[in-house]
C-alpha cells in the first residue's frame, strides 16, 4: 500500500525538462537537465526572459570545455553529494594543463557560474605562483612593455622577491 | 591588459596569489603593475586573505641570541614553520619591542618601554617595507603616551592614535589627556580637538584592540582607582565613546582587551581556566565563555 502513491506519482510525473547547449566553436551539442544548466546565471537569465530556444548556442566555448562545465554543474546539482565528494570532484575537473584552465575560467566567467570561477581561479593561481614572470607573460599572452631600465628599477625595489628567479 | 582575459577574471586569479608572487608579477607588464598596486586590488586581496587565512604571525624572544624573532606559522596545532623567519627592519633601542596592534596586515611596533626612545614603526612584513613615524615628544620628557593603531573605517588608510599624559599627573588627578593622531595620507601627527579624552587613565604597555573602526582600551579612574570602563577612539568620527566592562571583570588588575573574530573581547586569568567575555558588535552585550 505504502508504495502505491509513489508509483502513481512517477507515472504521472512530467518528463524532465532538458536544454540543449551547443558549442559554436565545433558545433558539439549537449543535452542537459534544465536544473543542471540553470546553475549558469547567464543561461538562467536567457530562460527566464524567454530568450532560450530549443538549442542554446554557446559562443567561444569549445565542446571539450563545455563538457567540463556540464560535469561541474551536474556534480553540484546532485543534492546527495557531500561537501567532501564535491571537493574531490572539483579537484578532478581542474586537474588540467594551464591553457585548458584558462579556457575553463573564461567559460565560467561567460556562463556566470561563481563556484566554478572560484575553484578554477584558485587552481590557476596555485599553478602560476612559483613561475617566473616571463612564463606568466607567455601564458597570459601579454606583451612586455617595460624597457630594460624600467624593469631593472622595479626589480631593484623588491630584489628579495626575485631571489632564485631569472 | 591581456588581450583575451577580461579584467574581472584576471583579478579573481591574482587575488588568490601570495604577495611575493604578486610582487614579481608586477613585471609582467605595466598594466599588471597598475592593477596589482591599485588600492582597490589591494583591498580585494586583503579581504580574500582574511577569509582564507592559514598562517599566524608570532613573536618569539630567543634568549640565546638575545633577540626577538618574528615568524609566520601554520595556523593549526603544529604551529609549524619553514624558513619564514621575518627580518625586522629596524635596530630598536630596547631588546623587547612592544606590539601596539595590527590591522590589515600591518603591524605597529614601539620600543618605548621606559620612556627612553619613542620609536614608532609601522611594518608591512609581506612586502618588507616599513615607515618610522615622526617623533613629536622627546624621550625622557615630561610626557608619557599610550598608543593605538587601526585604520579609517571608510578610506582604509592606516592611523595611529597617541594619548598623551604629563608625567606629573600620573595617578594623581583627573585631567583630560591630549590626543594626537597620525594619518597615512598626510604622514604627520595632528591634535584632535573635536572631542576631549575622558578623564580616565590608560595603563601603559597594556593592550589595545582595534574593532569596528575604533581603538579600545581598558581605563581606570586615577582618583578612585576604579577600573570598570572601556574607552574607545572612533577613527572615523574622532570621538571617544565609553562602555562599561562586564560586572565579573570590573576592578580586576589583569584585564586584557583584544579582538576575537572581529568582536571586542576582554579576558582575565581566573583560578580555573580563563574567563573570556565577548562583546558582539551589533547586539551590544557581553557574553561569557570559559576557555579550558
Amino acid at each position: 500500500m505504502a508504495s502505491a502513491p509513489e508509483n502513481e506519482k512517477n507515472a504521472s510525473a512530467p518528463e524532465k525538462k532538458t536544454l540543449t547547449l551547443k558549442s559554436m566553436i565545433n558545433n558539439e551539442e549537449f543535452v542537459v537537465d534544465e536544473h543542471v544548466a540553470l546553475q549558469s546565471v547567464t543561461i538562467k537569465n536567457m530562460v527566464d526572459s524567454d530568450c532560450a530556444g530549443d538549442v542554446i548556442p554557446v559562443p567561444t566555448i569549445s565542446g571539450e570545455i563545455l563538457a567540463l562545465v556540464i560535469e561541474y554543474c551536474k556534480n553540484h546539482a546532485n543534492p546527495s553529494a557531500s561537501e567532501d565528494d564535491l571537493k574531490k570532484a572539483d579537484a578532478g575537473i581542474v586537474a588540467k594543463d594551464i591553457y585548458t584552465l584558462i579556457d575553463l575560467v573564461l567559460a565560467a566567467n561567460f556562463l556566470d557560474i561563481k563556484g566554478l570561477l572560484e575553484v578554477t581561479s584558485q587552481k590557476i593561481a596555485d599553478s602560476i605562483k612559483d613561475l617566473p614572470h616571463q612564463d606568466v607573460r607567455e601564458i597570459f599572452g601579454v606583451e612586455n612593455d617595460y624597457t630594460p631600465e624600467e624593469e631593472a628599477a622595479v626589480r631593484a625595489e623588491h630584489d628579495w622577491a626575485f631571489e632564485g628567479f631569472p | 591588459m591581456s588581450d583575451y582575459i577580461p579584467n574581472g577574471v584576471l583579478i579573481e586569479i591574482l587575488a588568490r596569489l601570495p604577495v611575493n608572487s604578486l610582487i614579481r608579477f608586477t613585471l609582467v607588464c605595466k598594466s599588471w603593475f597598475s592593477l596589482i598596486t591599485s588600492p582597490s586590488f589591494i583591498t580585494k586581496h586583503l579581504n580574500h586573505s582574511k577569509t582564507n587565512r592559514d598562517k599566524v604571525f608570532l613573536r618569539l624572544y630567543n634568549a640565546d641570541e638575545r633577540e626577538e624573532q618574528y615568524i609566520l606559522c601554520r595556523d593549526d596545532e603544529t604551529l609549524g614553520y619553514d624558513d619564514s623567519k621575518l627580518k625586522f627592519p629596524f635596530e630598536l633601542v630596547s631588546p623587547y619591542n612592544w606590539i601596539i596592534g595590527s590591522c590589515n596586515g600591518l603591524i605597529c611596533i614601539c620600543d618605548d618601554f621606559y620612556n627612553h626612545s619613542h620609536h614608532i614603526v609601522i611594518w608591512n612584513p609581506s612586502i618588507r617595507q616599513s615607515v618610522v613615524l615622526p617623533r613629536i615628544y622627546k624621550p625622557q620628557s615630561l610626557y608619557r603616551f599610550v598608543l593605538g593603531f587601526g585604520a579609517h573605517p571608510t578610506t582604509h588608510e592606516y592611523m595611529a592614535v597617541m594619548v598623551v599624559y604629563k608625567n606629573a599627573l600620573l595617578n594623581q588627578e583627573r585631567e583630560p589627556a591630549k590626543v594626537e593622531i597620525y594619518e597615512q595620507g598626510t604622514g604627520s601627527w595632528r591634535c584632535v580637538r573635536s572631542a576631549s579624552f575622558p578623564c580616565f587613565m590608560l595603563e601603559f604597555l597594556l593592550q589595545q584592540a582595534f574593532v569596528n573602526g575604533a581603538v579600545h582600551w581598558v581605563v581606570y579612574d586615577p582618583v578612585t582607582g576604579l577600573r570598570n570602563v572601556v574607552v574607545s577612539f572612533d577613527m572615523g568620527a574622532e570621538t571617544f565613546p565609553e562602555m562599561m566592562l562586564p560586572p565579573d571583570v570590573r576592578d580586576q588588575m589583569r584585564v586584557l582587551i583584544t579582538s576575537f573574530d572581529e568582536s571586542l573581547a576582554v579576558f582575565m586569568w581566573w583560578r580555573k581556566g580563563h574567563r573570556f567575555f565577548l562583546r558582539l558588535g551589533d547586539e551590544r552585550v557581553w557574553c561569557c565563555r570559559i576557555l579550558d
